[in-house]
């Protein structure tokens, strides 16, 4: 806050973050049952975009994998409760941590490649989670999928209750919003947008890039990875459907929508896109056709506003493919940059 | 910067509050019409599907002309993209906005096991139209959710027996796609086959999907067998049909079907080698009995094209429906709707009468079919009838349900590996066989 | 022993057609850094031209010819009236490109339906070809022979003509060869609009020998994706390679490890990238 904030304004805003707050607590005391579940899937849904977005718009790192991710952490709970029959925290835990160690291992491989390069590498790792998923089946049941995840009953209070389900999934959620919003204003941020902007440059400068990347990587999985656990124990369900092609696709929508590394903009991003599918399918078959034209409409014409943040990033992408010329000699012929 | 939180806070409760005014936009559900929502995939690569069992749906609502006891009746239908979490979610929609009384669909095997997942939980009756997971009317089974149409093992079980019986065959490869519902059938066919003495069915499991199946033609062994069967349906069964032609397999061995290998609608992709491939059904499109030719002929005239199984199902679940509610005092009484479900018998059902059993699944008619070309067309005849075929096949309920559920890895493929009491068991079938397609 | 030449067989023409696929879309993306996603609905839209121009006319290779043209057409309307608009700019590029699948998909069902549907070729193009007892459709050594002279004609094309020459040249460094007067806007064209040519010739292939429906566009994307990133973006050398590996690693890990063959094929990328994240010929990350 500038100096400038004066008493009054500070006490506008305690005020309307008060009655927000009030208004978001109150919901499943008067919201009606499917609006409360429609909520529901919008915080695990934002959760997953904005892990994307995060790496987006702060590292310049378009990742495909995120939905990967997402739906790894869904079957590893769902296995790991109903199959394993491990109670609770432990598939949880394990799922999460193992969803860590994939992103870590995804990570290794991807963090040295940039651009769209990065984009299509990363779209082709998290398929391989969506083809583990729909090949293994002794272990994913395959097409059909996992049915009856839950969510725990814990000291009396059970958590498949939409309103008590609801109340955990908002802390989980704002703790997210507020890690990732953290961090963006951190020195990791600060870093991280710097290799966004030129890599070769923060090398030059002394920075482990690698170590950059991954570290956000990394800490992009923990939403991801606690959006599925959501998912699977509302729904009940996973099936391969989750992390294919078609849902990769949706969530970048999602993401460009909301703007791209504007966190809270995911919220408004799948809102949008869940009453858009509601809308648009009650007219026409061809919801997908109706998809694709927004998507493309949206990347050419850059509504104001929300997508501002596009610009920004199609500047970055250029400047870095300029970057390599603009540095010292030693580093290579002019136009052999990478991107 | 605090504010723009709070903003978007205010933002989202904002829009909790629009969502929540949304309803008294909506269409006001009134207790005075009794309310349908069918579920299926009408969009998406399985969209003939949910075209298929809209029509059938359709073509019954308006043979009642949308009424039931002087009632309006309202249909609701939502997209499930042949997905699990989309049906769910819109099922919750269908009970929770649009309160319907009962819900039709879906599907595939898959979907079927999600709503049924949510349907234990929710209440709300069920009348599965097509999904065919054995558990759904045995060891999951939920008092609301009833089936008009088959389990994967049913019509199975009798094609098994019947080939190993009539035509001799002892040995069978079979191929099959790997998730569930192939493998309840390839579980029903086994059961059948080897109490008919039947000695072995070698079976490999293929990933979904697959569009080049040569490995797997290259690895069956070429003598040692009797035929082949494939276990698939859709573009894999179109695929396999017609790599399985093109290698040359049908000089070395003769190729059956699952139930929806030769699906009418993947007939004509198929090579006109394919006739002769022999399955079996609850259904097959050319029956002449005057309650299917009335139904057929009804349809023919309402969209231009000829049924499917999977419209018929759809058809007879909503006629089962409104009689069933013909028989309540108040359809508003979801115990009474769902006891009346329940007890449907339903003689005069287009493919052949029906009745439920006490899980809820029907009785009924299996058909055994042959592929043949008319006209230069692809079509299912056939050529022999089994009666009162029920989903537990000549077995107590109690003995099959105690069984490992149908797996990759079971039952086994040596009918010697069989459990005794599987294979001695009193047979019920009776083999007719069909002339000029009754 | 005969099993295993088949296997190779199979994975020969498998490798033939991720050839023709993914020789395009290296190219493409060597010169102007742009991967277009939407090259799986460009084989999807060509299957389905060449399905509908082979039941017209009866003839196979008319239908191959509509089918590639009909893509290299629409490939050069979308260049001029879309791409060309944000050229330069790579994601938006990319995003356009995905967004262009999802309507071509979609589309395509709509015109077509969802029932999968094959192209009967003709018998003198597949005669039943005996082999150590086997039989063998004729039509898959056609595909290899015509991968084989794709992928010369291209080398050819590469290495010894003057529009070759400026393609690689624009490949090495977009900037000087624009300097040196070529218009690069037109090269980046005229390489996009061959790869839609391929990719359309591509789906007119497989839906003659495999089958074309819903979905297929994803799968095959995916695939030259794979031998895109594995062979090195740029290279058609290693696109041939990487061809190669997938093919052959799809049709063998199908016969012996069904479960994991998906999984199989994505596994020497994911290795070879471990240590080599320009894939094996690539020149640059």
């Amino acid at each position: 806050m500038t100096a400038r904030s004066s008493l009054p304004r500070t006490l506008l805003t305690v005020a309307l973050v008060a009655v927000a707050g009030v208004v978001l607590l109150s919901f499943p005391s008067w919201l009606p049952p499917y609006y409360l579940t429609t909520v529901i899937r919008i915080l695990f849904y934002s959760m997953l975009a904005m892990s994307l977005s995060f790496l987006a718009g702060q590292g310049g790192m378009v990742s495909l994998t995120q939905t990967g991710l997402f739906g790894f952490a869904a079957y590893a709970l769902a296995i790991l409760s109903l199959h394993y029959k491990l109670p609770f925290p432990y598939p949880l835990l394990i799922a999460l941590a193992g969803t860590l160690v994939v992103a870590l291992a995804f990570g290794l491989i991807s963090i040295r490649t940039y651009g769209t390069y990065f984009l299509i590498l990363t779209l082709a790792l998290g398929q391989i989670l969506w083809a583990i998923a729909q090949q293994w089946t002794s272990v994913t049941e395959g097409f059909d999928g996992i049915q009856g995840t839950r969510a725990p009953i814990l000291g009396g209070i059970s958590f498949q209750e939409p309103a008590n389900f609801y109340w955990v999934l908002l802390v989980v959620f704002l703790a997210c919003f507020f890690l990732l919003r953290a961090v963006v204003r951190s020195p990791l941020g600060l870093a991280l947008r710097g290799t966004r902007d030129s890599h070769v440059r923060m090398s030059a400068l002394g920075f482990s890039v690698a170590r950059i990347r991954l570290t956000a990587f990394m800490i992009a999985a923990v939403p991801a990875a606690l959006a599925g656990t959501f998912f699977v124990q509302f729904t009940g369900i996973i099936t391969p459907v989750t992390l294919d092609l078609e849902r990769t696709v949706w969530i970048l929508l999602i993401v460009i929508l909301g703007g791209v590394g504007n966190l809270g903009g995911t919220v408004i991003g799948v809102f949008i896109a869940l009453m858009f599918e509601v809308v648009v399918t009650r007219f026409t078959d061809r919801y997908l056709t109706a998809m694709g034209i927004t998507f493309l409409l949206l990347v050419l014409f850059a509504p104001n506003g929300i997508t501002g943040a596009i610009e920004g990033l199609k500047r970055r992408f250029d400047r870095r493919r300029r970057g390599a010329s603009e540095v010292a000699p030693t580093a290579g012929p002019p136009g052999r940059g990478p991107s | 910067m605090r504010r723009s939180i709070a903003l978007r806070f205010l933002a989202l409760a904002l829009a909790g509050l629009v969502l929540g005014g949304l309803p008294a936009l909506a269409q006001s559900s009134e207790s005075e019409t009794f309310r349908i929502g069918l579920i299926a995939p009408t969009t998406g690569p399985f969209a003939a599907f949910g075209q298929m069992q809209t029509e059938g749906s359709v073509l019954a609502l308006e043979q009642f002309e949308y009424t039931v006891k002087g009632h309006r009746v309202v249909f609701f239908i939502e997209d499930t993209r042949l997905n699990g979490e989309i049906a769910v979610d819109k099922s919750r929609k269908l009970d929770e906005e649009d309160r319907v009384h009962v819900i039709v669909g879906p599907t595939s095997g898959g979907v079927g096991l999600s709503v049924l997942d949510w349907a234990r939980d929710s209440g709300v009756p069920v009348v599965m139209s097509y999904s065919a997971p054995e558990d759904i009317t045995m060891r999951l089974a939920v008092e609301n959710v009833v089936r008009n149409s088959w389990t994967g093992a049913q019509p199975m079980d009798p094609f098994g027996y019947w080939v190993a019986s009539e035509l001799g065959y002892k040995r069978i490869y079979m191929i099959g796609e790997d998730y569930s519902y192939p493998y309840n059938q390839a579980g029903g066919f086994k059961r059948g086959f080897c109490r008919a003495g039947g000695e072995v069915v070698t079976t490999i499991w293929h990933p979904v999907p697959t569009e080049d199946y040569s490995s797997f033609l290259a690895r069956i062994p070429r003598t040692g067998y009797d035929a082949v069967l494939y276990n698939g349906a859709g573009s894999d069964a179109v695929a396999f049909v017609n790599q399985y032609i093109e290698f040359g397999m049908l000089d070395v061995y003769p190729l059956l079907g699952q139930s929806n290998t030769f699906e009418q609608g993947d007939l004509p992709a198929m090579l006109h080698e394919a006739a002769g491939g022999i399955s079996a059904m609850q259904y097959v499109e050319t029956l002449q009995t005057p309650e299917f030719v009335a139904f057929r002929d009804a349809y023919v005239e309402r969209w231009g094209r000829t049924p499917a199984a999977a419209a018929e199902h759809t058809y007879t679940a909503i006629v089962m429906i409104l009689r069933a509610v013909e028989t309540l005092e108040d359809f508003n009484d979801r115990d009474a709707l769902i006891a009346a479900l329940r007890a449907t018998d339903y003689p005069d059902a287009p493919r052949g009468g029906f009745y439920l059993d006490e899980y809820a699944n029907p009785v009924h008619n299996i058909y055994i079919r042959e592929v043949r070309e008319v006209d230069g067309k692809l079509m299912n005849f056939g050529i022999v009838r089994v009666p009162e075929v029920s989903q537990f096949g000549p077995y107590d309920p109690a003995l099959y349900m105690a069984q490992p559920v149908d797996a990759r890895n079971y039952p086994p493929d040596a009918c010697a590996d069989f459990p005794p009491e599987m294979l001695d068991v009193e047979e019920v079938y009776e083999f007719i066989p069909m002339a000029d397609g009754r | 022993m005969v099993t295993e030449i088949i296997l190779v067989l199979n994975g020969l023409t498998h490798a033939g057609l991720l050839f023709v696929l993914g020789s395009g879309l290296t190219l493409a993306f060597g010169l102007m850094r742009v991967v277009n996603l939407s090259h799986g609905a460009f084989y999807l839209l060509g299957g389905y031209l060449g399905l509908t121009v082979f039941r017209a006319t009866g003839n196979w290779w008319l239908a191959l010819l509509a089918g590639g043209l009909g893509i290299a057409l629409l490939g050069f309307v979308l260049e001029k009236i879309l791409l060309e608009r944000v050229r330069g700019q790579a994601l938006p590029e990319t995003l356009l490109t995905i967004a262009l699948s999802i309507i071509i998909a979609d589309v395509s069902l709509a015109i077509w339906g969802g029932f999968a549907q094959s192209i009967r070729v003709p018998a003198a193009l597949n005669p039943r070809i005996s082999l150590l007892g086997f039989t063998y459709p004729g039509f898959r050594f056609f595909i290899l022979g015509f991968a084989v002279f794709i992928g010369l004609g291209l080398w050819f094309l590469l290495q010894k003509t003057k529009v070759g020459a400026a393609v690689r040249a624009g490949v090495d460094d977009r900037e000087t060869v624009s300097a040196l007067g070529i218009d690069i806007h037109r090269i980046f064209t005229a390489v996009f609009v061959l790869s839609a040519f391929l990719a359309g010739i591509a789906g007119v292939i497989g839906a003659s020998f495999l089958s074309i429906q819903p979905g297929a566009d994803g799968q095959i994307l995916i695939l030259s994706l794979v031998v895109v990133i594995l062979g090195g973006l740029g290279s058609l050398g290693g696109a041939v390679v990487a061809a190669l590996v997938t093919g052959l690693l799809l049709s063998f890990s199908r016969a012996y490890f069904p479960e994991m063959s998906f999984f199989m094929v994505f596994g020497p990328m994911a290795l070879v990238l471990a240590f080599r994240p320009q894939g094996l010929f690539g020149k640059w990350t």
